[in-house]
């Protein structure tokens, strides 16, 4: 541990920790610039560099890109990365109310609890976490979607009839592209360029930037301007004295995180998704949830950043990446002649150890700049709407361009835009359609590999509901489904006895109450 | 006039009919999730159709649309569409700057804009593309198009 901190501490090597994590951070909150696509970048730089400097500038950069793309996502409800979807159900209408620097802040402190929590878990558990991400099949996966799909119950608030119509919607749109088993070409339309799919990232962008700059457009500067952000004080401290009253919270979303990291495949953006479910589902106020409120926050961002070290588990302990990222960060380590498995903690512990503590080192420094600067980036909400549409139509179509250097997909995400802003007036939200444009590749490819195994072994039925992880997840995938009519009778009855009781006491201005809904201003 | 339940609802029902049509010729294993993400499709734009029907629903207050507006949305996804499909003759940097400039334009508070307001958002507009267009060219290698009449 000495040896590791010694080296981590060393000035070259802090320097670039802090100059990596920096430039991860930028990377994070440009949309259509992803972790994978930097540390690709980056990765040719480490040639001449000694294996620790090199590893620890990479894992700079992935963490923070971590935290990075909260930024975008809470200020202007564009994610910076998949990864931030649902930091924008309430980072966004906390920054319209004003109160943006509450919102950055609960993003830091939970990026920083994620990171910490995920680093410890890393370092202690990952041989039998390993192995448990091993026995991860096909019907897992494909139960794994399915109970991705039921957050649509949660993210619905509208209509849960039209929130199901949008999941299945964007089921059908991920099925563009060639069928990953059969090799079918579906509905490209003789579009060579669609046989690869429609890239998420041109889809979230399309999805959540295009309706809001058209309906900025519409409703003009009288009705769409968020209220003003002003400074002040004491914010930072109120914000994370709260969350620290939140510990289990914070430790079920790091768990969330880490245990979806360590599935090949499952990225940042399943894992804060389903940590939103839960946390609205262990909540005694689920429908303060997609209003503002930092529980919402916190829990998005602890799982989003502690994915990052489960997806290091596989890759460290066996040599298969659990995200893109750390597909990039291993071909990183066999160019330095290390390889994964057993030999990372044995011959090269040293190289490893220092990776692993240099995580630890990153998420503290990353909160400290990004808690810091959540004074200066909560003003970008001051930014007049005329120059606020204008510039984030700007993000969207660089960001979509950035990805594929392709026109193409700048056509598309202005078409899916187009297609979003319809149906946001038909009642539709995007969440419901993004979650089924995610799970859909894991719901078929898990769907039709069952069913191919199933067949060989006799019976599909008894293969999709016998093994142990299947049963945990269709419990999960029930209690998902019961949970929302449950809460909603329950919230029913609160109401009723709150209508009864005596009026509420006249709340503080700018406080956060102990459901975490931040008291705003009067607008 | 239809509510909003039911235009979406028989929307649902002829995307499925075209996604169904287009599904006739995939092999078994390539329409089998989608054939079963057609019949929820199916099922949830009957329902919703059939919802949008009900007297409870009928009878519900309408917004009324707003024209104006309507014209300003439709004016800003030409001005993105004409600058997205110019941008390979035009470039990245032009194209950006007018798509700025209109945009501001049709948000702006105040008809009409007076020549300073317009040349305010010109310069910004140059500035923010200038910007992107170096760190993205430059710093992140992402080869924005420059644009044929260009070079």
């Amino acid at each position: 541990m000495l040896f590791a901190f010694g080296e981590i501490f060393a000035p070259s090597n802090f320097l670039l920790l802090v100059l990596s994590g920096i430039a991860g951070i930028i990377v994070g909150c440009l949309p259509g610039l992803t972790a994978t696509m930097a540390l690709a970048l980056l990765v040719p730089f480490t040639f001449t560099m000694p294996a620790i400097t090199g590893l620890i500038m990479l894992g700079g950069l992935y963490v923070g890109a971590m935290f990075g793309d909260a930024i975008p996502a809470t200020l202007i409800n564009t994610p910076g990365t998949p990864s931030a979807i649902a930091t924008t159900f309430d980072g966004y209408p906390l920054a319209k109310k004003g109160l943006a620097q509450h919102a950055l802040t609960a993003n830091a402190f939970s990026s920083l609890v994620g990171g910490l929590i995920g680093t410890i878990l890393l370092l202690t558990l990952s041989p039998p976490l390993a192995e448990l991400g091993l026995k991860f099949g096909p019907p897992e996966y494909f139960w794994m979607a399915i109970f991705g799909l039921t957050i649509i119950g949660t993210l619905a608030s509208q209509s849960i009839l039209k929130g199901l119509t949008g999941g299945a919607l964007g089921l059908l749109l991920s099925t563009i592209g060639i069928s990953p088993i059969a090799g079918d070409v579906r509905f490209t339309f003789g579009v060579t360029n669609l046989q690869a799919g429609v890239d998420l990232m041109v889809a979230l962008i399309g999805f959540f930037c295009i309706p809001q700059v058209l309906e900025m457009v519409e409703f003009g500067v009288k009705h769409h301007r968020p209220v003003k952000y002003k400074p002040q004080k004491g914010v930072a401290l109120q914000t994370i004295a709260f969350l620290l009253r939140k510990p289990i919270l914070l430790i079920r979303s790091s768990l969330i995180g880490v245990l979806i990291g360590i599935i090949p495949g499952a990225g940042g953006n399943i894992a804060a998704l389903v940590s939103y479910n839960e946390a609205v589902r262990w909540s005694k106020t689920p429908e303060e949830f997609g209003k503002g409120n930092i529980e919402g926050i916190a829990a998005t961002e602890t799982a989003n950043c502690s994915v990052v070290q489960g997806s290091l588990i596989p890759m460290l302990t066996l040599g298969i990446p659990g995200s893109p990222a750390a597909a990039v960060i291993l071909g990183a380590l066999m160019l330095h002649g290390m390889r994964p498995g057993a030999e990372m903690y044995t011959t090269f512990g040293h190289i490893t150890y220092t990776f692993i503590f240099s995580f630890f080192v990153g998420v503290i420094v990353m909160f400290i700049f990004t808690a810091w600067g959540s004074r200066i980036f909560a003003r970008m909400v001051n930014v007049p709407l005329q120059h606020l549409a204008p510039m984030i139509a700007f993000l969207a179509i660089v960001g979509s361009f950035a990805i594929r250097n392709s026109l193409l997909d700048v056509g598309l995400m202005l078409l899916f835009g187009l297609c979003a802003y319809v149906l946001h007036k038909l009642g539709f939200e995007s969440g419901p359609v993004v979650l089924g444009l995610i799970m859909g590749p894991f719901a078929e490819q898990g769907l039709v590999q069952s069913i191919l195994m199933g067949r060989a072994s006799g019976s599909v039925l008894r293969l999709m509901f016998s093994r142990p992880i299947s049963l945990v997840l269709i419990g999960l995938c029930l209690a998902s489904v019961i949970w929302p009519m449950v809460s909603h009778w329950q919230g029913k009855l609160r109401t009723g006895q709150r209508e009864q009781g005596p009026a509420a006491a006249e709340q503080p201005s700018a406080a956060i109450t102990e459901e975490g809904v931040v008291m705003g201003r009067d607008q | 006039m239809i509510n909003s339940d039911t235009l979406s609802g028989l929307l649902t029902l002829a995307l499925t009919l075209v996604a169904w049509y287009h599904s006739r010729d995939f092999t078994y294993y390539g329409g089998l999730f989608v054939n079963w993400v057609l019949a929820v499709l199916l099922a949830l734009g009957l329902t919703s159709a059939v919802k949008g029907l009900l007297p409870a629903r009928r009878n519900q207050p309408k917004e009324k649309p707003d024209p104006a507006a309507y014209r300003k949305v439709l004016a800003t996804l030409l001005v993105l569409a004409l600058g997205i499909a110019a941008m390979p003759w035009i470039g990245f940097v032009l194209g950006s700057i007018a798509i700025y400039t209109l945009i501001s334009m049709l948000i702006a508070p105040t008809r009409p804009r007076s020549p300073k307001g317009w040349a305010q958002t010109l310069v910004i507009a140059a500035i923010t593309s200038g910007v992107f267009y170096a760190v993205f060219r430059y710093v992140l290698m992402v080869p924005l198009p420059t644009g044929t009449w260009f070079g």
